[in-house]
């Protein structure tokens, strides 16, 4: 592994999708921009992950997810327990209220760009 | 001459009925709530018939509730907007069961409501027509026109009462229909959108060992202007798309919506013609990034549309014109061509009408095609 970034400084990054083929992609996009990943299959997976990973910068979440809370949920609980932590959400449903995002949250549409959500991520640890 | 002054009233308080009718639906049609629609009905039923108090109540027979959300009544008269208990009701009820409307000149001496005598002393009804709406068979409200004082309805009159309860049930049964093609659209659009992230998704992991990634990128580009197309198309409901906003989201798709400026009348386009046209700009912001007025930073794009022709057989002319930028300088043409200039050549519907100029000040397009045929695929 010749990579020009030490492993422990990239920072971290929780996708969390239950729709696997989807995950896949966003795990590639996130590793691809030069993060390390941790994957969870629904909020509640991700909040288990939150309470044992310290080190996590940002979680990218999908909002509607079968089992558990939905991610716009899941974003409130992390802006209250975590508030360090940067995020990203993207639906296939229509974008949510200002009033419903947390603070400094972005939005991003499906089928997102790639390019556009790895210069949110760039952004938000620069 | 007391009978001709009598036939006289008669005639206008019929013309009132008519007038009346005809303003039901009129601000039927602007309704957008049930809330509405049955704010005016009983604004029409009471002020019409000169009544003490009218509305709708919605029933519940099994939890054995009525509830008015708003009620029209004369001054003095106390409304009986809330939730009450239907049992208080319950001849009432018995008797609305054959689905007619019911009308009493005097409750206290119909001894068929006999069991309903206290519920109509409480609130201040002694005459009353009631005309009932069914779901399935099952009573699930009424219109009601009360009169503090006993009262003998016409047959005009209680004719008039069922006539605007069926065009407010018709409203609202329509209010109804368009709320759940809302709340399907919505379930739709959120399902297509997921499925072209699995397109895009099984693509990239398809596709990552690929060199050509010009190729990739084109492909993922061209879905997700198609996704943005049905978004355009989704969030429209029954009128099709309007123009001037598939130009936009393509655009701003691309991330060019500042440099572009579309003007024109407002046109919708049908389902079909709304995609092809999303394509179709895409190709020409792409070719316009690619080598175009947009390659600079000082390149614009008009987007303009017009309609020509005799009325009713109107052709609709979109032009796209470069500025800005280097020369255009036309293609060489070995072989086949590829995608983009395929689609560009096939024009609005698919069948051409496409001319495109290649000149100093850059290049432009014009697309034209009957406006009829665009706003019905």
């Amino acid at each position: 592994m010749a990579s020009s970034v030490p492993r422990e400084t990239r920072p971290v990054v929780l996708v969390v999708e239950d729709e696997p083929i989807l995950r896949m992609m966003a795990v590639d996009l996130v590793e691809d921009a030069g993060f390390e990943v941790v994957e969870a299959v629904d909020a509640d997976d991700a909040l288990l992950i939150l309470e044992k990973r310290l080190d996590i910068r940002i979680v990218f979440t999908d909002v509607d997810m079968p089992r558990g809370i939905d991610g716009m949920k899941l974003a409130a609980l992390i802006r209250d327990r975590w508030p360090p932590i940067e995020i990203i959400i993207t639906s296939g449903k229509l974008m949510p209220r200002p009033e419903d995002m947390p603070a400094r949250g972005v939005f991003f549409s499906k089928p997102y760009k790639p390019n556009e959500v790895v210069a949110e991520l760039r952004r938000m640890v620069a | 001459m007391i009978g001709a002054m009598l036939d006289v009233t008669e005639q206008t308080v019929s013309e009132r009925r008519q007038a009346a009718l005809v303003t039901l639906a009129d601000r039927l049609r602007e309704a957008r709530t049930s809330a509405e629609v049955m704010g005016i009905a009983a604004e029409i039923l009471g002020t019409t018939l000169d009544a003490s108090r009218a509305g709708y109540s919605r029933i519940d027979v099994k939890a054995d509730l009525f509830e008015v959300e708003r009620d029209w009544t004369a001054s003095g008269v106390a409304p009986i907007a809330g939730r009450h208990t239907l049992s208080a009701f319950h001849a009432t009820v018995g008797q609305l069961r054959d689905g007619h409307a019911l009308a009493t000149s005097d409750v206290e001496s119909a001894d068929w409501l006999a069991g309903d005598a206290d519920g109509y002393r409480v609130i201040g009804t002694r005459a009353q027509v009631k005309a009932p709406l069914f779901d399935r068979g099952e009573l699930v409200g009424l219109l009601y026109v009360h009169q503090s004082e006993p009262r003998d309805w016409t047959g005009a009159e209680i004719a008039f009462c069922q006539a605007v309860a069926d065009r407010t049930y018709a409203a609202l049964a329509k209010l109804e229909a368009e709320a759940e093609q809302r709340v399907l659209n919505e379930e739709l659009s959120h399902r297509l959108k997921n499925t072209f992230a699995m397109v895009l998704s099984i693509a990239a992991q398809s596709l990552r060992g690929v060199a050509d990634r010009a190729a990739v990128n084109a492909f993922e580009q061209r879905i997700h202007a198609l996704a943005s197309a049905h978004d355009v198309l989704l969030r429209q409901n029954r009128m099709g798309a309007p123009i001037a906003e598939i130009v936009r989201s393509v655009l701003a798709s691309a991330g060019q919506e500042d440099r572009v400026a579309p003007s024109g009348p407002h046109v919708a386009f049908g389902p079909r013609a709304s995609l092809s046209l999303s394509l179709l700009l895409h190709e020409l912001a792409t070719n316009a990034a690619k080598y175009g007025a947009l390659s600079v930073p000082t390149g614009r794009v008009a987007v303009e549309w017009r309609l020509e022709g005799p009325l009713g057989e109107e052709d609709l002319v979109l032009e796209w014109r470069e500025s800005g930028g280097p020369p255009a300088i036309a293609p060489a043409r070995p072989g086949r061509k590829g995608f983009g200039s395929r689609l560009i050549q096939m024009g609005l519907t698919g069948t051409g009408g496409v001319d495109l100029r290649y000149e100093q000040t850059g290049f432009s397009a014009t697309m034209r095609a009957p406006v009829d045929r665009l706003r019905h695929s």
